[in-house]
């Protein structure tokens, strides 16, 4: 069967590291990954624990299909009670990692209690020591990763890591692995650095195998087949998944300046035409594009600076090729701050990356900055003599440096949009959901979306539910709440496998999914199962929330979606209907009208 | 009548022959339809794709009942979802 029947409980403050087996039970109940990982964060920890403190407790999960040959299985997610809301922290990532812990043997890896010292977990199969990370402490992502594989003389370990990011507890740091694919959202690396956990390096050579492999075999080609043809993976392999950006500008939903606007004039300096233009002096931004394990779409982008711009014109280090512009990051650094220096924004990408932080989420930070800027609330002396004007390129790479490194206006902007916004007494500019910044998708337009955003588990997030085809169909919150709903309790479905949602918007479909799942594991699954497994994982996160603490009024936008306008596009003039979804979207799920889940939801869903 | 198509993404390449960037002026059918549009330059006619006339988004239930007129601005954009 594909899950490795095995979980590693690390405590940090015992300095001990157990195997124990999978529970069953929860397995068949919960799947994989994300579920697995939210029920065995349900039962090992108090959900009003302190985020920073060490009764935390971070979870490692693999999927069942993570680390077979089912295409993009290189998922992980990484769980907690994230810094950055108080509230369940659920961040998936791919690249190679997650694969080569599963080979190691693990569903899961469990930390509990914080390391008096800096240390790192090193597992080859079934050896796993707590081994010193002194030397790393205080060091990039990049340099963790190099120095880790040359100190064990092996280029092939997998490490997942935090920077110096997560070590400075900066709220939204992210969990990096194979040096440019990340756990990112939520402050998942600020809850390792929390717990002087440098990094996880890991070399696993047992290998998954499959229930019934030729059947499991016969899916897999027919995804690959599906795939190939597909007109949406064509776009994502090609042009990445920057190509949504000329698609929001269009459309009239993408946020610009702090949501001030939708639509962006200088988008067509970013886009993936821009990514892909030679300069007059021979420079190209896009080098090549990358796949993660097992993945037949390769939507990465491998980009280069060009050693002339003001940004790395005196640090040859920065003269090779990494992690390029995605949407999110083009949205975050581009149209959301002003800026269309496509070198400014390919160089923000690095920092993140090198120092292991959410662009989405520093995005929306400077970006609130930045209106506090030009409202002479902060001033030069506040952020360290850079005038932080919308469309700055240059206080976009400043600034990213400083947060990186938790350098000046740095640990501010460390702090997240709505601490630091309150800090300042302006709490309004701040544009977050239970403390976590947007997407590049603005709930005016995209109501659905909106509802999506309000009602995520883990503060804004585009990527817990999808109402998108729906919301281009109807501009208004009419019939958007069971849609969200489903699309939720799907998706939930989806990242408890192992593999990666963006196969769905590359030609697969659930059939897909329940093939793979019944070929893979031991028990047959039917779309159904799915849907009430993802039912099971949405109400349970919820559930942790509420126990620690959040309540209805934490789904919620804020006012400048709910009370202007949106100046242009299709949706000018709109704003979100939140008031007239949430109640039904409340009713769809079965919920109190306060939100809280019935005795009655419990008992069926097995809680 | 005539009409100016932009293009997002891969679909650039079904522009007429000729065409520099991703914008064309094509002459249309009179009362011809988005979706007839796409149909003409021979691009793949799916449902969900994206596509604005004059800077409002058409559903995509009305992607082949909305007649277009004359001097209209159509975008079309492809199916992509992820980000």
């Amino acid at each position: 069967m594909a899950w490795a029947n095995n979980v590693l409980r690390v405590n940090l403050t015992k300095g001990t590291c157990i195997s124990e087996p999978l529970n069953m039970e929860w397995a068949e109940a919960y799947m994989g990954e994300r579920g697995l990982g939210t029920k065995y964060l349900w039962e090992n920890m108090d959900p009003q624990a302190d985020p920073l403190g060490p009764d935390n407790v971070l979870i490692f999960a693999t999927g069942p299909l993570t680390g077979t040959m089912a295409p993009t299985s290189g998922r992980y997610a990484v769980l907690c009670k994230g810094p950055l809301t108080g509230a369940i922290a659920c961040s998936n990532s791919g690249g190679k990692f997650g694969a080569e812990l599963k080979f190691a043997g693990y569903d899961l890896v469990l930390i509990e209690g914080r390391s008096e010292s800096p240390v790192y977990l090193n597992i080859v199969d079934d050896k796993v020591e707590l081994l010193a990370a002194t030397d790393i402490w205080g060091t990039t992502v990049w340099h963790t990763e190099a120095w880790i594989k040359k100190t064990h003389n092996d280029p092939l370990i997998r490490v997942a890591s935090c920077g110096e990011a997560g070590e400075n507890l900066c709220r939204y740091a992210c969990i990096v692995n194979d040096l440019h694919r990340a756990a990112g959202r939520s402050g998942v690396g600020a809850v390792m650095g929390s717990k002087n956990l440098k990094a996880i390096s890991v070399r696993g050579t047992k290998g998954v195998t499959a229930t019934h492999p030729e059947k499991f075999m016969d899916v897999v080609h027919e995804c690959h087949r599906v795939l190939a043809e597909s007109e949406g993976r064509k776009a994502l392999t090609e042009l990445g998944t920057n190509d949504m950006i000329d698609m929001m500008q269009e459309f009239g939903g993408l946020p610009t300046r702090n949501f001030d606007d939708v639509q962006f004039a200088g988008t067509d300096k970013i886009n993936p035409s821009a990514m892909f233009e030679v300069k007059a002096n021979g420079h190209r931004n896009m080098v090549t594009n990358k796949a993660c394990f097992g993945c037949t779409i390769a939507c990465g982008r491998i980009a280069h600076i060009d050693e002339n711009h003001f940004s790395i014109v005196n640090k040859p280090e920065y003269r090779m090729a990494s992690g390029g512009l995605e949407y999110e990051t083009a949205y975050a650094f581009g149209p959301l701050l002003g800026v269309d220096d496509i070198d400014a924004l390919t160089y923000a990408g690095y920092m993140t990356n090198e120092h292991g932080y959410d662009p989405i989420s520093f995005g929306g930070t400077l970006a609130a900055a930045m209106e506090l800027y030009e409202m002479g609330v902060i001033t030069d002396a506040d952020t360290d003599g850079v005038a932080l004007n919308f469309g700055s390129a240059e206080a976009l790479t400043i600034m990213s440096e400083k947060t990186g490194k938790g350098e000046g206006f740095g640990k501010i902007l460390a702090m997240g949009s709505r601490l630091m916004c309150e800090k300042y007494g302006h709490p309004e500019i701040a544009m977050h959901v239970k403390g976590q910044e947007f997407a590049g998708y603005d709930s005016r337009v995209l109501q659905g979306m909106g509802l999506g955003y309000a009602t995520s588990n883990r503060g804004a997030c585009h990527l817990k539910h999808a109402v998108f085809d729906e919301d281009m169909e109807d501009i208004s919150g009419n019939g958007k709440a069971e849609p969200c709903k489903t699309s939720q309790d799907h998706v939930a479905a989806m990242d408890s496998t192992g593999l990666c949602l963006f196969v769905e918007g590359a030609g697969m479909n659930i059939g897909h999914f329940v093939d793979l799942l019944s070929a893979d594991l031991p028990t047959s699954w039917s779309q159904e199962r799915m849907m009430e497994t993802g039912e099971r994982v949405w109400n349970l996160e919820r559930r942790f929330n509420l126990a620690a603490g959040l309540t209805a009024a934490d789904d919620t936008l804020p006012k400048r979606l709910l009370e202007v306008p949106a100046p242009s596009g299709s949706g000018k003039g709109k704003v979100s209907e939140l008031a007239q979804m949430l109640p039904e979207y409340y009713k769809a799920r079965g919920w109190t009208e306060d939100g809280r889940l019935t005795n009655e939801l419990i008992e069926r869903l097995g809680l | 009548m005539k009409i100016t198509l932009k293009t997002g993404g891969l679909f650039a390449r079904f522009l007429p022959a000729g065409t520099s960037g991703k914008v064309a002026e094509l002459e249309v059918p009179d009362g011809t339809t988005p979706l007839g549009v796409v149909r003409q330059i021979g691009a793949p006619a799916d449902g969900r794709c994206l596509i604005v006339v004059n800077g409002k988004a058409v559903p995509p239930s009305q992607h082949d009942s909305h007649i277009l007129n004359h001097g209209d601005n159509m975008s079309y954009m492809p199916p992509l979802k992820g980000g």
